[in-house]
This record gives C-alpha cells, sequence and structure tokens, in this order.
C-alpha cells in the first residue's frame, strides 16, 4: 500500500494523456496485483464514463428565437442605461461645480464685499477730481478767450507792432505760468540754462 | 427540437461580425453551435435551471461581443462567460450545487435514453449515475468545473486556465482534486459491484 501513492500519480498522467508507454506498462503491471488500486482506477473511470455520458435535456423548441430576441431587447436596455448614466454623471458634474462656486462664494463673501466698497470709493473719488479738473479747464478757457479778444481788439484797431509784441510776450508768459507753474524766464529762454 | 444548421456553416468571424451587426440569423447560428455544450455544462454544474441559465449566458456572450477578439477561439471566451455565471449563480443560491435529476421529469428522460435491456446492468448505470450525482453535488463547484471542462467538454489545460483565470498547475492541481473526490464517492460503489 505504501509504494501505491506513486501509481496514483500514474494514473492522474494516465487520465490526462501524458503518461509514456513505459509508465503505462508499470502502471498495468501495477493494478494486475494491486486489487485497490485497480478499484480506485476503475471508480474514476467509470465515473467519468458516466459524467460524460450522461443525458443533458434538450433545450426548448423555442430556446435560440427567445434568446436571440431577449438578447437584442437586453442590448437596447443597455443602450439606453448607457445613455443615461452618461446624462447623469454630466448633470452630477454640473451640481458638483455649482456647489464649488457657491460654496466659495461663500467662503470668499468679506473679501468681495470689501473689494467691491474699496472699488466704489475710488472710482468715486475719481469722479470728484475729474469734475474739478473740469472746472479748472473751463475757467482756463474762459480766461484765455477774454485775453484773445482784448489782444485781437488792440490788433485790430491799433495796428501797433509795439502793442502786438508786448500782448504776444504776456499770453507767452500767461501760458508759461499755468503750464509749468514756475517763473516766466524759463520760457523766454526756452528752459535752457 | 430547436433549429440545426443545415448547409455549409459559414466563417465563425463573419458569424461575428454579422451578429455584432445586429444580424438575429447569425447570432442565431452561433447560438445553435454551441447550445449542446453550453447546456450540458450548465446541467452538469447546476442541474435544474440549465436552460435558464445557458440562455443567460447566450445574452451576455451578446453583450459582450463587442469585446472580443475575432482572431481568437471563441469557446474558452464562451465558457469563461459560462463558467462565472454558474458560479454566480450558486453563490446567490448559497449552496455548492444543486443535485443533478432530481425530479422525476429528468428521471424518466435518463430512462428513456438508456437502452440496456439487461435489468441488472440497467439497475447498475442508474445506481451509478446516482453515485455520479451525489459526488458532483458534494464536490466545490471550482473542483467540478475544470473536471467537466477538461473530461466532458475536451477543453485543453491552457484553455481552462485562460477561462479560469488560473496557472496551468493550479487547474491541473484542480482536476486531479476532483477525480480524487469521485473516486472516493464511487469506491463504495464499485466494491458492492465488484469492480
Amino acid at each position: 500500500m505504501t509504494g501505491c501513492n506513486e501509481y496514483k500519480e500514474l494514473m492522474h498522467k494516465l487520465l490526462d494523456r501524458e503518461i509514456s508507454p513505459r509508465e503505462r506498462a508499470r502502471l498495468e503491471q501495477h493494478i494486475s496485483l494491486c486489487s485497490n488500486c485497480a478499484g480506485e482506477l476503475k471508480a474514476i473511470e467509470s465515473g467519468l464514463d458516466m459524467l460524460t455520458a450522461m443525458p443533458v435535456p434538450e433545450p426548448g423548441a423555442e430556446f435560440t428565437s427567445e434568446t436571440i430576441k431577449k438578447a437584442f431587447m437586453a442590448k437596447k436596455a443597455l443602450a439606453r442605461r448607457q445613455k443615461t448614466a452618461s446624462w447623469c454623471m454630466s448633470a452630477l458634474i454640473g451640481i458638483i461645480s455649482l456647489s464649488i462656486i457657491a460654496g466659495c462664494s461663500l467662503v470668499f463673501q468679506p473679501v468681495m464685499e470689501w473689494a467691491l466698497l474699496k472699488a466704489v470709493q475710488v472710482l468715486s473719488q475719481l469722479s470728484i477730481l475729474l469734475t474739478a479738473l473740469n472746472k479748472t479747464v473751463s475757467v482756463i478757457n474762459s480766461i484765455l478767450w477774454t485775453l484773445g479778444s482784448v489782444i485781437y481788439k488792440i490788433v485790430c484797431s491799433e495796428c501797433n507792432p509795439g502793442l502786438i509784441f508786448l500782448a504776444s510776450l504776456l499770453v507767452m508768459v500767461f501760458l508759461n505760468v499755468i503750464s509749468r507753474g514756475k517763473s516766466p524766464g524759463i520760457l523766454l529762454t526756452g528752459g535752457k540754462k | 427540437m430547436a433549429t440545426q444548421i443545415t448547409g455549409p456553416i459559414p466563417d465563425l468571424s463573419e458569424l461575428i461580425k454579422r451578429a455584432c451587426a445586429g444580424d438575429g440569423d447569425a447570432f442565431g447560428m452561433i447560438i445553435n453551435l454551441y447550445r449542446q455544450r453550453i447546456m450540458g455544462y450548465c446541467y452538469k454544474m447546476l442541474g435544474a435551471g440549465a436552460e435558464d441559465a445557458a440562455q443567460e449566458i447566450f445574452i451576455k456572450f451578446y453583450l459582450a461581443l463587442d469585446r472580443f477578439d475575432i482572431s481568437k477561439p471563441i469557446s474558452p471566451f464562451l465558457f469563461r462567460i459560462a463558467h462565472n455565471h454558474c458560479l454566480d449563480i450558486l453563490k446567490k443560491k448559497g449552496i455548492r450545487t444543486k443535485s443533478l435529476n432530481t425530479d422525476a421529469e429528468d428521471e424518466q428522460e435518463i430512462r428513456i435514453a438508456d437502452d440496456g435491456p439487461n435489468p441488472e446492468e440497467f439497475m447498475q448505470k442508474a445506481e451509478l449515475r446516482g453515485a455520479v450525482n451525489r459526488a458532483l453535488s458534494e464536490m466545490s463547484a471550482l473542483y467540478r468545473s475544470p473536471l467537466i471542462m477538461w473530461h466532458v467538454e475536451g477543453i485543453s489545460y491552457k484553455e481552462i486556465a485562460e477561462i479560469m483565470v488560473l496557472p496551468i498547475g493550479t487547474v491541473k492541481a484542480r482536476i486531479h482534486r476532483g477525480r480524487n473526490i469521485l473516486q472516493q464517492k464511487l469506491m463504495s460503489f464499485v466494491n458492492t459491484n465488484g469492480g
């Protein structure tokens, strides 16, 4: 019995169709002498033969046509499910994005309010400055207009070159004062020393 | 009796392409080519409910056809679906398997199929069938499945390894274990009937 284990391996080799002719001869010789191993091999072989020959019920007459019908329906259902899943995924991504934006808004609301307030303040100050500048420009404009009228009258009525020169000089000095806020000499010398 | 293929069988890859494109006839031909084998496998794995299981396997196969590489043989792909489906069913039932031929209808079918004129021989065969059924019922599906694939379906070890996603050595070990279980269960029958 102790040497039978070796032959059990050979039995498996026989059933696996991997046994060599020499191993087969050894197994057959052993089986002719060992009733236990012969019984074991007989049991396996008869069991496997019965398993192979076991009758299988024939599928119903409508098996193929029903299977085709169900398979086609399953494919359509699968396509529908995939489409729905795709829509659901898009909706989910949208909801998540909106949630992130809303969350960020809540978190950064104080900062955004402060920034808006500052922006309004800066804009209103800028507006005041522009109004003031506009008024200044209007005043300068009226002064220049008046001066120009006076000069024109003088030039037209008198036609005195000395007066024209004097008036031109006055205008240049005046413009220089307004534009640079410095001494009239700079304009006369062209700003060079 | 369901419709069988008449005339020359078209090229399988061509049938698959046509079936993928929604050709019911092509898919029907594929079913007819493999239904007996799948039905047999399901019956030996599950017993009752084999027809429903076979139908579900073909439906799963059809849904997976887009992913199938037509340069490869179809049977490992189909048996992989069948193997996984049968294991799922057994898992759902929470039992190893249901005993085969449990109802009277199946028993009647087997009696009709047998043609032993000798009553004693008939009885012996019936007893052996019962013993094999019991042995299969008590065997884990992990051993039963490769045992059926190798001995009944004639699928090679390499293909079984692909189907079960296991190394060939493990597949061999499982088949050997399955055979040992079968042998142990049938020893009493062989001893009683004088080998």
